[in-house]
């Protein structure tokens, strides 16, 4: 007997998956590149301008000069990387903490709240942050948690109580609805395990057939 | 009318050259001297122009002109370029077309004979001019002996000086034209361009104005946006499910049965800034 499937009309408020959420985190790692590209240059051509042309040389060019070596371009590396993680730390605590969503999460619709509902305050968003770094250095591990936990929750969202939901009338594209339509009738009804899920958050049949 | 630098070649002028009008010209007289009366009630809007020397008649026989020319001569430069094009591409080495029926064989038939007879009237008129050329060399030389004597002459002598003015006459007229021709044709050209730019200017500037077509285009511009973000989302949505799907039977979990439900006061939040916004 096949039980019927309804796919909710809209799954605002629901957790967000991994591909939005990555989606958006490649956004904001553009948004914070370019800026920085922006900041080198301001920089370079402040220092040019006050006369300091061989240190903007010496630090914003590794490759030229007698200077250059692998350790000191290595270190230049990790260096830049820091002042990245920086802007990068910077813009999304701001964001986070201000309106609870950074551009790119806005862009895709994305909303991080704690699991409690509550907005986020400073102190969980730099939780979040460091979560991040966690994440990153763990092999990235901590963000492919994402597409096994249960609530959609990396590292970083265990480490600072968060959930990232949708924050608009989301839904399902219309040919992976036809796909979940047409592989209904092999589904196999099996006993619930909870009874959280009204119909309204039934999951679209075909992740119920396993194959 | 009176014609400055009338005697000199047209080739001679290095500048236009001023041509005065008198009162009795034919020009002014092609200017209806008659004012028509409106019935009460009726109005132009047409005003009054700035200028009292300002000739409407004059103006838009100019632009007439102008614009004959500068149709003509840009119909000539793309017909010219289609024709290049035609014939650097291999359209023009395509098939000849198909008879299927009698319709086919007349048309073909027709658009042969006008091809033909227009080329025929060409050569033939060339022909015609150089007969002619011939035929008055001939008779001249043959006439010459006979008419340029002292006997004929003392006839023909008052008949020779009165064909002299008419000629000096109609040459003169001829020259006026020229000059009038050559004075008027580049403000007539320039008149005809600046009025078709200013023209086009006005209809895209009435466009851009236009509040309800901005509004209509900007309505549809946000729509068209709102509809991509919109679909590009839906997409990532299924996206987010379809990855998860992969993973779980790559890690060999069980299916996820049901999303997990957000709690009350993830829900509460949500929808109550839906509803803020929604009231902003």
């Amino acid at each position: 007997m096949t039980k019927p499937t309804s796919i909710p009309s809209t799954l605002r408020g629901h957790y967000a998956g991994f591909v939005s959420r990555a989606i958006a985190l490649v956004l904001d790692l553009m948004l914070v590149i370019t800026f920085q590209f922006i900041f080198v240059l301001v920089v370079s051509l402040l220092l040019n301008f006050f006369g300091l042309d061989e240190l903007a040389s010496a630090i914003f060019e590794p490759n030229s000069g007698e200077a250059s070596s692998p350790l000191v371009t290595v270190l230049r590396l990790v260096l830049s990387f820091i002042t990245g993680s920086i802007f990068l730390a910077v813009y999304l605590i701001f964001f986070w903490t201000l309106i609870d969503q950074s551009l790119g999460q806005i862009l895709m619709g994305l909303r991080v709240v704690r699991t409690n509902g509550n907005s986020l305050t400073l102190v969980p968003s730099i939780k979040r942050m460091l979560g991040y770094y966690l994440s990153f250095f763990a092999l990235g591990l901590g963000f492919l948690w994402v597409l096994i936990d249960d609530r959609r929750q990396g590292w970083h969202d265990k480490i600072a109580d968060t959930v990232v939901v949708y924050n608009w009338d989301a839904r399902i594209g219309r040919r992976m609805r036809e796909w979940l339509a047409g592989r209904e009738t092999k589904v196999i009804e099996q006993p619930k395990a909870d009874a959280l899920g009204s119909a309204d958050n039934t999951y679209p049949a075909a992740e119920r057939s396993g194959g | 009318m009176t014609v400055q630098n009338s005697n000199r070649q047209p080739s001679e002028f290095s500048s236009p050259v001023i041509v005065e009008m008198s009162g009795g010209d034919e020009l002014t007289e092609l200017i209806p001297q008659t004012t028509l009366s409106l019935p009460p009630g009726l109005t132009t809007d047409t005003a009054s122009p700035a200028d009292p020397e300002f000739d409407a008649y004059l103006a838009v026989v100019k632009l007439l002109l102008g614009g004959t020319i500068e149709g003509a001569g840009e119909l000539v430069r793309r017909l010219e370029k289609i024709e290049a094009e035609l014939r650097a591409s291999e359209q023009s080495q395509q098939e000849p077309g198909t008879i299927e029926n009698v319709n086919d064989v007349v048309r073909y038939m027709l658009v042969g004979m006008t091809l033909s007879m227009s080329d025929g009237l060409r050569r033939q008129a060339v022909k015609l001019a150089q007969a002619s050329d011939a035929f008055w060399r001939l008779t001249g030389s043959a006439v010459d002996p006979l008419v340029e004597n002292r006997l004929t002459g003392f006839f023909t002598r008052p008949f020779d000086r009165a064909f002299d003015r008419l000629v000096n006459r109609g040459q003169a007229r001829v020259n006026d034209w020229v000059d009038l021709g050559r004075t008027h044709e580049p403000a007539a050209r320039l008149m005809a361009r600046q009025l078709t730019m200013e023209v086009i200017d006005d209809f895209i500037s009435h466009l851009s104005e236009n509040e309800e077509l901005a509004s209509l285009v900007q309505e549809q511009s946000v729509s068209l946006a709102t509809e991509t973000v919109d679909e590009f989302r839906s997409r990532t949505v299924s996206a987010d499910a379809l990855a998860e799907n992969i993973v779980r039977r790559i890690l060999r979990r069980p299916p996820r049965q049901e999303l997990p439900p957000p709690s009350d006061g993830i829900m509460e939040t949500i929808i109550v800034k839906k509803g803020n916004n929604q009231k902003s």
